[in-house]
């Protein structure tokens, strides 16, 4: 039975338009699952799309050639050593010799070398994947961004890197090949070049290879590929099985590279050649108002300048592209989400009050401790036995309730306006929740509008207790109902999320990198999209941008930097700007930057541009994620009713302790 | 003793009442204050119209030199609003207001260079904006005096109504005249 071929592709990083027909063709004409070929055919690095006889690869690969695919048809060969690790090296002007256990390897000046840099311990494998969820979640399924080449090459050399490297020759066979491990070699051989660091000593052989090779490939995706027999597993210290396994399919992906530089890729389908004919012999036939030039392929001799119109079409229509993909990719990204506010606890009554307690209750345990004639003991001990104590928590419990009768009637005292008419003031509006900025939920990773993230640290009695508390109160968002937008600032407000979940620590979206089972977090989040409720305070919009005398001096700024610009002013034309010449410029930006000024003001602002939803000092703002302001308010009711009933209960106690003590 | 603390007991019951009638009171007062805030954030709107009124009436006269008498009725009725003294009449000075402008806008359909023209489209735009937004917030008004008229009449927050003496606001009623149907005529179109 003959070896079975292999059809590699090289993912396309952004998917095509027509990427959907490819996949529905391929599906029905060659029988590929929809949803393995987009995985296959989108991301970054080589990708197996399918293995069979080689006729049927080669009319999958027709397809893909039409589509623009890079691709590659071949029978692997099978690695026919691993390569052996250098323990020394020596560099001269002619060559670089590599001394392995058992032989020296030469690698001549001018070479074709095949340079695999690999990270061993998955970090690039997770790296990628944080970076393919965080950009999924960020631009969305079609847009999403992957690591770039300065990042990987430095998350290579902060994990386990390894390099393999290749000594390629003519026809791009493997001649000969080394494995270089950080640490252990002796770096002498690098003379000038060598570092104390093990991993710097390792990437100076990477660069002493790009210098002295002729045809020099440098491949740094290895775990992030998906080629048959080239897979990194997780590495396990208690096994070492798996480095050696992983080193085997280190040494299967150089193999296969090496084939894939044999090979050469599938030569794309000629659209220029193609295309630029058709248009030209198009624009012949229109311009000479014959179509029969289209069909005879008479057209060139006809006019000869037919190509030099097809090449201006060509050019128009690839302008015209351009210019219809840049918007797609600017709106696709939102900002990222501002710094969070400083914020100043002496101006949160919860501060004084948890401070006040805090206070008290360290003052009557030190009274007690120090008093030594007991009159504070017997205090504190008539203060409970007479109920005192109770009636106190009595009173808490009855102030706490009214204080949710308040909210109760406020929230049901207030109209619900429609965003478009929005006054200022206290307001009640209702829509669907949108996100203004890129925020993602630190644990579980989707795209919302609010998170609230509380730490939990397991205590020596089995308890959990608070180990730290964050939200995204300080990152505005949008509300939107059927008559437009406007922004909803979540500082120091009440949220009801609707969404809860516990995880793990360092976990994100569905991956799990940790297991520290004494800790443990909570996320609250409001997902994008959700219906809110929102009562605050409706007011203008702080302008935070710079002043006008801050945006004078940064045009007089930009005109000193174009000296082209500045000559305009040099009125006696001495190449030189006199203090007179100067007065004229700046009076001259102050002018442009007033005017520029000016009309901006007279544009229209968005509704979401100039108004904002938020915090006022003693007045509530609450956020819910409800459906109805009744189910709000019944709350409301049930925490009120639940205090009087504590404040009854704590009130009967009392009374009956002071009965007792009377009696 | 136990007739100091049956006493306590009901001076403690009485406090609570007093705090829920003065909660009560106070929301009284909160949403008497809102309804007046609500008719004149009203207001606001109504003078953004009425001050944008004669830059649009500046640029149909430039086209309608045949429909002056829809224009004086525009005119009139902006006037109108000056010279009223009570909110009722203040109000049905502006709903005469808004119906001329209907009236303009639908003769302006007989003028296709007036309605290119720029500074028409955006006057136009404009005010049917804050038209829009006048609805959105009489919407407004009439729903806070709906909660307000309601708690008047709900148990216990009537007794307090009573007490201090708080009356029924009137909601913003369209003139039984727009109840009826629309005719549409095309003869003139």
């Amino acid at each position: 039975m003959s070896q079975p071929s292999y059809l590699i592709v090289e993912q396309q990083q952004q998917p095509a338009a027509n990427l959907s027909d490819l996949l529905k063709k391929l599906s029905q004409q060659h029988q590929l699952d929809i949803y393995q070929s987009r995985q296959r055919l989108v991301g970054r690095g080589l990708s197996l799309l399918s293995k069979g006889p080689r006729e049927k690869l080669e009319k999958i690969s027709r397809l893909l050639q039409e589509n623009g695919f890079t691709q590659w048809l071949l029978e692997p060969s099978k690695p026919e050593f691993i390569p052996p690790r250098i323990r020394a090296l020596q560099i001269d002007n002619e060559k670089v010799t590599f001394s392995c256990q058992t032989k020296t390897v030469i690698f001549p000046k001018g070479a074709t070398i095949l340079a695999v840099f690999a990270d061993m311990s998955g970090a690039l494998a997770e790296k990628s994947v944080k970076q393919l969820l965080s950009s999924h979640a960020y631009r969305g399924r079609d847009n999403v961004r992957h690591l770039e080449d300065h990042k990987i090459h430095k998350t290579i050399l902060q994990g386990k890197p390894l390099l393999d490297l290749y000594l390629l020759d003519k026809q791009k066979r493997v001649v000969n090949a080394v494995r270089i491990f950080p640490g252990k070699f002796d770096p002498k051989g690098l003379g000038e070049r060598s570092t104390v660091s093990s991993v710097q000593n390792l990437d100076q052989i990477l660069k002493l290879a790009e210098e002295y090779a002729g045809d020099f490939h440098l491949v740094t995706d290895f775990g992030l590929v998906n080629l048959p027999g080239c897979t990194l597993r997780r590495e396990n210290l208690d096994n070492p099985e798996t480095q050696r396994q992983n080193q085997i399919s280190l040494a299967h992906y150089g193999w296969l590279l090496a084939d894939l530089q044999r090979v050469g890729q599938v030569n794309p389908v000629s659209e220029e050649s193609n295309g630029g004919d058709l248009t030209g012999a198009v624009a012949t036939a229109l311009l000479q108002k014959k179509p029969n030039l289209l069909a005879t392929g008479a057209a060139e001799e006809v006019l000869p300048i037919a190509k030099e119109i097809s090449r201006e079409i060509d050019q128009a229509s690839q302008e015209k592209q351009a210019t219809r993909i840049d918007p797609v990719i600017a709106a696709a990204g939102l900002p990222a989400p501002p710094l969070s506010r400083r914020t100043c606890n002496w101006n949160k009554p919860s501060f004084w009050l948890g401070s006040a307690g805090a206070v008290i209750v360290g003052g009557i345990f030190t009274l007690l401790e120090i008093d030594s004639s007991g009159t504070l003991r017997k205090f504190v001990h008539h203060t409970f036995s007479s109920g005192a104590a109770l009636f106190l928590f009595s009173a808490l419990l009855v102030w706490s309730g009214f204080h949710f009768v308040r909210l109760k009637r406020q929230i049901e005292n207030t109209p619900t306006s429609k965003v478009r008419s929005v006054a200022m003031g206290m307001v009640e509006i209702r829509g669907r929740a949108i996100r203004k900025y890129a925020l993602i939920s630190p644990m579980s990773h989707v795209p919302c509008v609010f998170y609230r993230l509380t730490k939990y640290r397991r205590e020596k009695n089995n308890q959990w207790r608070v180990s730290s508390s964050s939200s995204s109160d300080s990152v505005p968002f949008l509300l939107e109902d059927d008559t437009g937008k406007v922004e909803v600032d979540p500082f120091g407000c009440r949220v009801s999320a609707g969404t809860k979940q516990e995880g793990t620590p360092g976990q994100v979206g569905l991956s799990h990198f940790s297991s520290d089972s004494d800790e443990k977090w909570v996320e609250e989040i409001i997902v994008e999209g959700t219906l809110l409720y929102v009562l605050g305070f409706a007011a203008v919009k702080k302008d935070t941008g710079p002043t006008l005398a801050e945006k004078k001096v940064e045009a007089l700024r930009e005109l000193k930097r174009n000296p082209q610009d500045i000559q305009q002013f040099d009125t006696d034309g001495d190449g030189k700007i006199s203090s007179e010449e100067w007065d004229a410029a700046r009076a001259v930006v102050a002018d442009k930057v007033m005017r520029d000024e000016l009309q901006k003001k007279q544009r229209r602002k968005k509704q979401e541009e100039h108004i904002c939803i938020g915090k006022k000092k003693g007045r509530p703002l609450v956020i819910a994620e409800t459906h109805s302001e009744e189910q709000l308010t019944r709350r409301y009711a049930f925490f009120s009713l639940a205090m009087f009933a504590f404040a009854t209960g704590a009130l009967g106690w009392g009374i009956r302790n002071l009965l007792i003590y009377f009696s | 003793m136990t007739g100091w603390i049956v006493l306590g007991v009901l001076l403690l019951l009485l406090a609570a009442v007093i705090i829920y009638v003065i909660i009560i009171y106070n929301g009284f007062v909160a949403l008497k204050y809102n309804i007046n805030q609500d008719w004149s954030n009203i207001d606001v709107l109504l003078k953004q119209r009425y001050d944008e009124l004669p830059k649009l009436i500046k640029v149909c006269e430039g086209y309608m030199q045949h429909e002056q008498k829809t224009l004086e009725a525009v005119i009139k009725a902006r006037s109108a609003i000056n010279s009223t003294s009570s909110d009722h009449d203040r109000m049905q000075a502006q709903s005469i207001l808004t119906d001329t402008l209907k009236s303009l806008f639908m003769v302006v359909e007989r003028y296709p260079e007036l309605k290119a023209d720029t500074g028409f489209r955006q006057l136009s735009n404009r005010i049917t904006e804050i038209e829009d937004q006048i609805a959105d917030r009489r919407e407004l008004f009439n729903a806070s005096v709906t909660i307000y008229n309601t708690r008047l009449d709900q148990f216990p927050d009537v007794i307090v109504a009573r007490l201090f003496n708080f009356a029924v606001r009137e909601l913003w009623k369209i003139d039984p005249v727009h109840r009826a149907d629309v005719e549409v005529s095309f003869q003139h179109m």
